[in-house]
């Protein structure tokens, strides 16, 4: 299959390549990014995620796509909430509500930062629970976990932890609307309810980089960022939470689909229309997970906070570590677009992909108003991360989405052969990155050469107008899960 | 347990998460060894822990064999997610068209568990199929 070209490093497979595609899918990418789509089975994934009914203008992969289960990772769908339009689990994924934070500080790399540098990871790694299993921060009981996943970020801070004013800097206000705990089942409750506070494993992380570029001064002002400035990244989802919500509703949906008579080329996307008690139930349960991970990634910044209070033996708020922003990449919205000629209320699905409203959105915090929503991409471990916002082009070309992260170029089998784990951390270490991880181990199979070059992937998005560049970061802690 | 010769499993290559596929002369074994190859990633399979464990029935119904594969894997995953535990053994005793029945035997985790967290099941390429006279199961887990 050849992609045509219809705009600047946008490439189109028609409809028909998959027979009962119903629009067309589109992949943002630079020529080279385009050919790894090809290579692995991204590029046939996305073009199944065009039969999904209901769904508008183009399936869209976003330029750090990979092969994924049912959707690709970096695919965008678009269903009409009020015609027929499907919400797909497999669309938003098991890590429900994954998400990146960051968290600045009024620290300086030199010479504040630098010399304190492994303490402060050490530290880091004391307080932040990760790996497999393991408790969170936060134990909680039976009528506290409803809370959680009704208030989000709200609950943590009505337990006095974190500050009123962090509400303002995460996507919507720290609370998604629409929760509703009792479509969540008793067991993920349960395997949630250990885990709050915790980072995970794979490629989550909490990371301690400095700012080597600023690109948009305007923007970088408004987020008050500054090169040399040391920041905080935390990349974490709903842990079990998440995961036992998709899978319960991927199995239910499963299961009604020859009823329903929906047909899709790969189980895994699975779907049922807006409306049908199964869809409506997986949306309450959805927002409610999406809450739990808010709440998350609101424990782990106090961790942050706790550890470089003790590190530089300041308050947290002294060293200015506020929020700057807070957004998931694995999510299913209702958002009104434009669609041919008139204004439609459409299911955003969002699979490894990052909401990116522009300058203007009234759903933006007014610090942010006039810059657009800014946009969180972590890269491979050891590699440059970047702040982005929002553009117009972006509400006309992709829904308002853009990228999430590098994207995988690699099974970590093959990763796992080209280094061992210890190398790879003496390899870090010798670029001058301090680590902590559960386990060395497996520390490759999240190696830098497994993934995409994230420079290429935001030069993409820059190019096909869907976000803008702010500023890049380079890691200098790194905690793994 | 029965006869595990041209038994086995292997990890089959994904560009961000993993499959496994499992074979055996039987449909039993075949989800036996996929069961395996999901606590071998996960770092969670203690055949030789001393310590006896408390025992889990575990039974399931789907709406075909693939669905039923899935949804035995994921009380495999949920239960040892859940009590935060290792495997000391298993059995799959029955699987027949849209059920399986077996239990589980869950075991004291170590403080170390060298293994990747498996988020959960999918039914992306599922297949269970029956093959030369033996029986392969094919499933991809979310990393």
């Amino acid at each position: 299959m050849e992609p045509l070209e219809v705009a600047p490093y946008q490439w189109e497979i028609p409809q028909g390549y998959v027979d009962g595609m119903r629009v067309p899918a589109r992949i943002f990418a630079s020529r080279s990014l385009l050919n790894k789509a090809l290579e692995d089975n991204a590029a046939q994934q996305i073009a199944n995620v065009a039969t999904l009914p209901g769904i508008v203008g183009a399936a869209l992969a976003m330029p750090d796509i990979h092969w994924g289960y049912g959707f690709p990772i970096g695919g965008v769908a678009a269903t009409d909430a009020d015609a027929g339009g499907a919400v797909s689990p497999g669309g938003v994924g098991f890590d429900i509500g994954c998400g990146v934070r960051l968290v600045r500080t009024d620290l300086s790399w030199e010479p504040e930062v630098k010399p304190r540098i492994k303490d402060l990871v050490s530290l880091l790694g004391k307080r932040v629970p990760r790996g497999v299993g393991g408790k969170g921060r936060m134990s909680l009981s039976g009528r506290d976990v409803d809370k959680v996943l009704t208030q989000g970020v709200g609950f943590p801070l009505s337990r006095g932890v974190g500050w009123e004013e962090d509400l303002e800097n995460v996507e919507d206000g720290g609370t998604i609307a629409g929760a509703d705990p009792d479509q969540v089942s008793d067991r993920a409750k349960e395997r949630g309810a250990p885990q709050l506070g915790s980072l995970g494993a794979g490629n989550h992380f909490l990371e301690v980089q400095v700012i080597d570029q600023i690109q948009d001064a305007a923007a970088a002002q408004a987020m008050a960022l500054f090169e040399g400035q040391v920041v905080v990244m935390i990349h974490s989802g709903s842990r079990g939470m998440g995961h036992q919500t998709c899978q319960e509703y991927v199995r239910q949906i499963d299961r009604v689909m020859p009823e329903l008579g929906i047909e899709v080329p790969d189980r895994q996307l699975g779907c049922a229309p807006i409306g049908h008690e199964i869809a409506d139930g997986y949306l309450g349960a959805m927002a409610a997970a999406g809450n739990y991970a808010k709440a998350n990634r609101h424990l782990l910044t106090d961790a942050a906070r706790e550890a470089f209070m003790h590190t530089f033996r300041r308050p947290a708020r002294d060293l200015g570590m506020n929020v700057v922003y807070d957004v998931s990449h694995n999510l299913a919205k209702i958002e009104e677009y434009e669609v041919e000629g008139r204004t439609r209320r459409l299911c955003v699905h969002r699979k490894g992909a990052t909401r990116a409203f522009g300058p203007q959105h009234p759903e933006l915090p007014k610090r942010y108003k006039h810059i657009g929503q800014p946009v969180i991409i972590p890269g491979s471990m050891g590699t440059a991360s970047y702040v982005l916002v929002g553009t117009d082009g972006a509400r006309q070309h992709s829904f308002s989405s853009t990228c999430h992260g590098a994207g995988r170029a690699m099974s970590r089998t093959a990763a796992k052969k080209q280094m061992s784990g210890v190398d790879l951390k003496k390899e870090l270490e010798d670029k001058g990155v301090t680590l902590a991880a559960s386990q060395w181990k497996l520390l490759s199979e999240e190696a830098p050469y497994a993934y995409k070059d994230v420079s290429e992937v935001v030069a993409t998005c820059e190019g096909a107008g869907i976000s803008q560049v702010v500023a890049r970061m380079r890691p200098v802690g790194v905690v793994k899960g | 347990m029965g006869d595990h010769s041209d038994a086995g499993f292997e990890i089959l290559e994904h560009t961000a998460d993993v499959g496994v596929r499992g074979w055996g002369g039987s449909i039993e074994e075949a989800f036996r060894q996929a069961t395996l190859g999901l606590l071998d990633i996960v770092g969670a399979w203690r055949p030789g822990r001393d310590e006896a464990g408390e025992r889990v029935a575990i039974s399931v119904e789907g709406r075909d064999l693939g669905s039923v594969l899935v949804d035995w894997l994921g009380e495999v995953l949920y239960l040892q997610d859940t009590r935060d535990v290792v495997i000391r053994s298993f059995e799959v005793e029955e699987v027949a068209g849209d059920r399986a029945e077996g239990w589980i035997e869950l075991s004291r985790r170590p403080a170390e568990i060298e293994g990747t967290a498996v988020k959960a099941i999918t039914y992306h390429q599922l297949s269970v199929e029956e093959r030369d006279g033996g029986w392969t199961a094919t499933v991809y887990l979310d990393i």
